[in-house]
């Protein structure tokens, strides 16, 4: 997918000024903050924070142990008659992809919702190759006719109100008129029902691998992604190297704090642990069952100073919490991730330089930390993100330009004497807008009028009085 | 065959040792604090929790009423998908479908309206059921037609998804590996993504019955075996 994460501010800009979208993002964010908060602390505040804890311990441990869980994994998936692929970048990852299409003959895939292929960019390769690829999430469906992309990790279409899907289902597929979101649904449900039983392929990500079973799990709510991999002959999941976990009893902690966090539910509604393809005498299930493990970037983090950040179980916790996001809705971060976590792993993943402003989308308010699973330091991070900025040298040069200023004026006593008493002195004078760049402060807020005399220079009357 | 598995791999064995040692957790803690619960209360909590989902509990007295229930729900000309006989816990269950006058279609047909199947286990602690799939439990029967209805036998349920994990690991996870999907269900198929309206039967089922047998202490024979063959 093509990053345009240095358009933040135009395009956040853009995000706040739409009243619509505004209105249907603070309603998702809002109604999935409190569900969190009330199903984490269900149990008090002490059990929640304990539960975060294991929770975070059990991730912390798959990282320490990475390389050798991916061996574990991949051994035991061989066992259980899955085919085990590896990719060093998106190009390989989907050239996987499309090998395997292309060996079971495929022209029609169902898709369960997955960022990490919306991160490769899957969907445009194997439609190039002439391949019919079904969105079967219900909100990734209606993106896909639609054209656009997702703005939240876990609730894709948080910025649609329920009347622009109508209109959309009434332009793009002559619904009759409803306003009924049941009834939407259930138009949806008919037309993908058809798509799933004629799929040859079912392609999903996966929210964890359990390492010592070999186990490729998943949550959802909808059963589009039971469908996906119950159906269609040939079954591929699209997994980061980083999603592994050691044990079953990690994977319990884990899994029920994921949907905790993501939507308040104490599971979701199919929780699945998928063992490779159909057994001998079975009648449904995939007869064929690949699993690509996906490396694209994040081997680079795991060697970096930020190689928490691949603790993340992409629970969009941060997202419904930051009051950036909030404001802005996803789109504005310009690439697959939105929200505290995506400007931390989109600068990571796509290069500095081509996600100046997103370290800087934060107002280092803490709640992203607050409200993590996995307890990771988002804040520490975007911080040491900004300060990557400047040692690489791809700030903006206005920032450039009033830093040194700045540093000049406060390096200099007489020079900072000398300000002071020009902002007293010129204060009255200053318009309410300020011109140019500094008009972003006065959009908002009144100039502060300056006292009319200095600490300085009181301190001196007083000591020339005695 | 190109170098990425040796190449991510040995990225990894080279950054490894910057990271901190995590000490291992001896005693997990469950998601839901639980205290022993005797089966009565274990039946309670689990109906609780189920009906919080959206689903609709049969709490009947033996096989019969239980039959008598399936009878009542698949009323007349619905095509019915069934499990195996070995996985339904009511005795000679093929038999009383064909008795009833049942409209039965292959297990995994798309053309099912109703789906009914035993279950591996349920957890009472988020009122979900678990299922494991092997031939004659067939995927598609509890995923396929808009009504789903389950059976469960009273000493099937569990406290919680840790209590069942650790049953797994009793028999070193080997049946659970030997099945090529697990799958725990709490609740019908729902979506929130138009509007933030909760929306029941999305892909999956809409409506979920549960009939529960009461079980006077679950004498042995008298319900077939329900674990995978």
């Amino acid at each position: 997918m093509q990053i345009k994460s240095n358009n933040f501010i135009p395009a956040a800009q853009i995000g706040i000024n739409d009243a619509e979208q505004a209105a249907a993002v603070r309603k998702g964010t809002t109604g999935a903050y409190n569900n969190r908060l009330a199903a984490v602390f269900a149990d008090g505040k002490a059990h929640g924070e304990a539960m975060r804890r294991q929770a975070a311990a059990a991730k912390r441990r798959t990282l320490k142990h990475l390389p050798d869980l991916l061996e574990q994994a991949e051994a035991r998936m061989q066992a259980n008659g899955t085919v085990v692929l590896w990719a060093e970048s998106a190009e390989e990852a989907n050239q996987h992809v499309l090998d395997i299409a292309q060996r079971h003959a495929v022209k029609r895939v169902a898709k369960a919702k997955s960022m990490l292929s919306e991160e490769i960019g899957l969907n445009a390769v194997l439609q190039s190759a002439d391949i019919e690829v079904v969105e079967t999430d219900l909100g990734e469906y209606i993106l896909q006719i639609n054209g656009e992309k997702p703005s939240h990790i876990v609730a894709p279409i948080v910025h649609k109100s329920k009347e622009s899907v109508r209109d959309l289902f009434i332009d793009k597929h002559a619904m009759p008129y409803t306003d009924d979101a049941g009834e939407m649904t259930q138009f949806a449900r008919q037309i993908l029902r058809e798509k799933f039983l004629s799929a040859e392929m079912g392609i999903t990500g996966g929210n964890f691998i359990i390492a010592e079973t070999g186990s490729v799990c998943l949550v959802t709510n909808e059963g589009n992604a039971r469908l996906v991999t119950t159906i269609p002959p040939v079954h591929v999941a699209v997994v980061g190297i980083e999603k592994l976990v050691g044990t079953v009893e990690e994977y319990a902690t884990l899994t029920q704090m994921l949907t905790r966090s993501a939507t308040g539910q104490t599971m979701t509604v199919y929780t699945h642990m998928l063992n490779g393809p159909r057994r001998p005498g079975e009648k449904d299930g995939p007869e064929h069952s690949y699993v690509i493990l996906i490396d694209n970037g994040r081997s680079k983090i795991y060697a970096s100073n930020y190689a928490e950040a691949l603790a993340c179980i992409r629970c969009g916790a941060c997202l419904n919490g930051c009051p950036v996001y909030r404001s802005t809705g996803g789109h504005a971060y310009g690439w697959v991730y939105p929200g505290p976590i995506g400007a931390v792993i989109t600068p990571l993943l796509q290069g500095l330089e081509n996600a100046k402003q997103l370290p800087h989308a934060s107002s280092l308010c803490g709640m992203c930390k607050e409200v993590c699973p996995v307890d990771i330091d988002l804040p520490r991070m975007l911080l040491d993100l900004r300060h990557d900025l400047v040692e690489v040298g791809v700030t903006d040069r206005t920032w450039d330009w009033g830093i040194a200023g700045w540093k000049t004026v406060n390096k200099s006593p007489r020079l900072f004497e000398l300000s002071g008493k020009a902002a007293a002195r010129g204060g009255r004078f200053a318009p309410s807008q300020l011109p140019g760049p500094l008009g972003g402060w006065t959009m908002y807020r009144s100039l502060p009028s300056f006292a009319p005399k200095s600490f300085r220079q009181m301190w001196r009357e007083r000591n020339s009085d005695e | 065959m190109s170098d990425a598995r040796k190449n991510i791999l040995g990225r990894l064995r080279a950054a490894q040792a910057d990271l901190p040692e995590i000490e291992e957790t001896v005693d997990f803690r469950p998601m839901v604090p639980s205290k022993a619960l005797n089966s009565a209360e274990l039946r309670a909590h689990f109906i609780r929790e189920a009906t919080k989902l959206n689903c609709i509990i049969h709490e009947v007295e033996d096989e019969d009423a239980a039959f008598a229930v399936i009878s009542q729900l698949v009323g007349a000309n619905r095509r019915v998908a069934a499990w195996d006989d070995a996985s339904v816990p009511i005795a000679g269950f093929t038999m009383r479908m064909a008795n009833a006058g049942f409209q039965r279609v292959s297990a995994e047909s798309p053309h099912a309206e109703i789906g009914i199947t035993g279950v591996d286990a349920a957890l009472a602690a988020t009122g979900s059921l678990v299922f494991m799939s092997a031939p004659g439990k067939v995927r598609s029967t509890s995923l396929l037609p808009a009504t789903h209805i389950a059976i469960v036998r009273a000493m099937q349920i569990v406290t919680d998804l840790e209590t069942w994990f650790a049953q797994q690991r009793d028999d070193a996870l080997t049946m659970f590996q030997d099945a090529s999907n697990v799958i725990i269900i709490s609740g019908p198929s729902r979506t929130a993504d138009i509007g933030m309206e909760l929306v029941l039967g999305a892909h999956g089922p809409h409506t979920l019955h549960i009939i529960l047998p009461i079980a006077h202490d679950d004498p042995a024979g008298s319900l077939p075996d329900v674990r995978p063959i």
